[in-house]
């Protein structure tokens, strides 16, 4: 059996607001190579705080997190960075680009911090951005761009490096139902045609659909996995 | 490359701060250009007469303490030992004569050797020539005159030949045969001298004595001795007027010239210009000192004064604090006084340079460096999520501060420029007014650009780079947080 992309071992995560509190704790999940999670559960439950985790945007108080053989307390801010941009995609609720940027060269901004050349830069993100639907609007600034097409293009620019996993922190959030609708699709399509891993922060059941499983949190804490629509189905 | 382009950006997007951060980086740059162009020291100007006439750009005079002092009530005042013919120094220190000068214990006015102190003073940076003030009285005929030992200087040249204030004849040159030629004044009862003639000269014969006018004589630089002058067994000697030179006091010295300590007050007739000096070879000087039987030679003899040549009018305050250093307290460095006056708007102005212009200068673009890493960091405290975004998507630290010092660096340069050019246009006028080459102009302005964006850039990117570090340690969480 292959080795999961993604374990967590005894995570933990407190803040001080007063008293201590456990954003995320003693968390142990593990993510197979492929699979779709959804993360659920109430405002305040950690499901964002658990996934800057997972991406390595944050560190823990205790316990690890493992990405593809690599353990975080292993590495420095660095070789985190490196990590960030070689295995990890984000994909954001407000999707986070560079307003300056057209969809092309946002897409194309992780590979710059990789070093990749301009040409096979450029090449690259045009797939990406063909394959989220968007190649005839490559050349737009996002404020040229509606809320799923901005999304897409986060989508695309997740994709950039071609991660291990996709880490999507409420991507649906702030799009209609429709447009929430074609996201989900997208990453379901990338799933299966590509078999890329995702783990999928989300408020809106609907998503669960795609999955194959989906946990459950509350107070820090996963109170419940069970198989989502893919599982069922498969 | 993507940073540098966001970077732009960003500035073009906080233009309020930007354009804050740019006047001030550009009003420092202004700042710079412009104060070169306020002469600085005594630069060459309508003075040149002064330094003609004297014979240097700056003057070493043996004395302990100024007698200008406006506390002159604690001071022990001295009658004045000293004669006309020995010095400069009532020039200088124009009441000397009716006030005598301070003070108790102090080393008092002397002649010194002068070829230690000018070992001393050679090697002072900036220092191109030093020759002392070689002079002994003289009576031509009954008039009272200074026979003055000096050289044509080489070339006769700017500004301190005497080329342009002889009005008839010339310079003497080198002695041929047995006759000795002179220049002599065309004022102070000397004006029946023409060229051609030939004047009895009555020479002292000058007694020198070791006479030590401190305590402790071995502490003295360049020693002390008294001078004696014996008349009945001086010399005489004939002197052909090879020329005639004339000094119009009042093209040169105007009464608000008393902006300077050492110029007379006002309405007060500087002594300088009534001195009646004969000039001499040192080749026709030393044959004169040999016709008196003086019991020294001219590279022994005692003098009262050095004269100094720099190689840099702009720089002469600081090379006279360099000879002040070397000589320590005894004696006193003047710069020849030299003012330089710009027309503005048809009335005339004079400059003073400032003393803690550089000081100043950099001063300003601490402050404009300051101004510009900390609109920098306002922009950056507000843009927290992008540089968190950043950070997710793979920069590292290092990336973050390169895109701050571009920033940075791009508000600097732009500011740098902007004042540069601004003043550069000014000082086009600078180069009509004054008598700056266009050369000198384009050298000038080359080391400004230098200056400007060095110092600019230098400050700003150091001060750039501690708001950089700070921005690299933005937790890249920061992009999770909702808005």
């Amino acid at each position: 059996m292959d080795e999961p992309i993604l374990r967590t071992v005894n995570l933990k995560k407190s803040f001080h607001l007063g008293q201590t509190i456990y954003a995320v704790n003693d968390v142990n999940l593990v993510v197979d190579r492929g699979e779709f999670i959804v993360l659920m559960g109430p405002s305040g439950s950690g499901k964002s705080t658990l996934l800057g985790l997972l991406g390595g945007l944050d560190r823990p108080q205790s316990g690890d997190v493992i990405l593809d053989g690599q353990r975080y307390s292993q590495l420095s801010e660095s070789g985190l960075a490196r990590i960030r941009r070689n295995k990890v995609g984000f994909v954001f609720q407000f999707f986070n680009l560079i307003a300056h940027f057209t969809a092309l060269e946002n897409v194309m901004l992780p590979m710059r911090f990789g070093g990749m050349s301009k040409k096979a830069m450029t090449e690259r993100a045009r797939e990406l951005l063909v394959q989220v639907g968007l190649g005839q609007r490559q050349d737009h600034k996002p404020l040229e761009l509606s809320g799923g097409e901005q999304q897409r293009v986060a989508i695309a620019r997740a994709l950039a490096n071609q991660p291990a996993i996709v880490l999507a922190d409420e991507p649906t959030g702030n799009l209609d139902s429709k447009t929430s609708s074609e996201i989900g699709e997208i990453f379901h399509r990338l799933n299966v045609e590509r078999g890329q891993t995702f783990v999928v922060v989300s408020h809106d059941p609907s998503i669960t659909r795609w999955a194959h499983r989906v946990v459950e949190m509350l107070d820090g804490r996963i109170t419940r996995v069970y198989d989502g629509g893919m599982a069922r189905e498969g | 490359m993507d940073l540098i382009r966001l970077g732009r950006n960003e500035i073009k997007r906080n233009w309020t701060r930007t354009g804050v951060a740019l006047a001030a980086t550009a009003l420092a740059a202004w700042m710079l250009v412009v104060s070169h162009m306020i002469p600085r020291g005594y630069p060459w100007g309508v003075g040149q007469a002064e330094r003609a006439f004297i014979g240097g750009d700056l003057v070493v005079l043996p004395l302990s303490s100024r007698v200008e002092s406006r506390n002159g009530a604690n001071l022990t005042v001295k009658p004045w030992e000293g004669r006309d013919w020995q010095s400069h120094a009532l020039y200088y220190f124009h009441r000397l004569s009716q006030e005598g000068y301070i003070s108790e214990g102090s080393l008092g006015w002397r002649a010194f050797d002068p070829r230690e102190v000018m070992d001393l003073i050679k090697d002072v940076p900036g220092v191109t020539r030093v020759e002392p003030y070689v002079s002994l009285p003289c009576l031509v005929g009954s008039v009272q005159a200074i026979l003055r030992a000096r050289d044509a200087l080489d070339a006769e040249s700017f500004p301190l030949s005497m080329a342009r204030f002889i009005v008839e004849g010339e310079y003497p040159g080198p002695a041929a045969g047995s006759g000795m030629e002179a220049l002599f004044p065309n004022f102070g009862g000397l004006e029946y001298n023409l060229v051609g003639s030939s004047v009895p000269v009555r020479v002292p014969r000058l007694v020198v004595n070791p006479a030590p006018s401190s305590k402790d004589p071995a502490r003295l630089v360049g020693g002390a001795f008294g001078l004696g002058l014996d008349w009945d067994n001086g010399a005489s000697v004939v002197l052909e007027v090879s020329g005639k030179y004339r000094v119009n006091t009042n093209q040169v010295l105007e009464p608000d010239a008393t902006a300077l300590p050492e110029f007379p007050a006002p309405g007060e007739e500087a002594r300088f210009w009534d001195r009646p000096e004969v000039f001499v070879t040192k080749e026709t000087f030393q044959e004169i000192l040999a016709q008196t039987q003086a019991a020294v030679d001219l590279n022994q003899l005692p003098t009262y004064e050095l004269l100094i040549s720099v190689d840099r009018m702009s720089e002469a305050k600081a090379i006279a604090s360099g000879i002040q250093e070397k000589l320590g307290e005894g004696f006193q460095v003047c710069p020849v006084p030299e003012l330089k006056k710009l027309q503005v708007s048809g009335s005339a102005l004079r400059f003073q340079g400032l003393d803690a212009g550089g000081l100043l200068q950099v001063q300003g673009f601490m402050l404009s460096g300051v101004i510009v890493a900390g609109s920098s960091y306002i922009m950056l405290v507000q843009q927290k999520r992008k540089i968190g975004l950043l950070r997710v998507i793979g920069a590292t630290g290092k990336d973050v501060v390169v895109y701050v010092l571009t920033i940075v660096g791009y508000v600097a340069a732009a500011g740098a420029a902007i004042g540069f050019l601004a003043a550069k246009v000014l000082s086009l006028w600078s180069l009509l007014a004054s008598e700056i080459t266009a050369a000198e102009w384009i050298k000038l302005t080359f080391i400004d650009f230098i200056s400007v964006f060095g110092m600019s850039l230098g400050i700003s990117l150091a001060l750039g780079t501690a708001v950089g570090l700070w921005a690299a340690r933005v937790p890249s969480a920061e992009v999770l947080k909702r808005e």
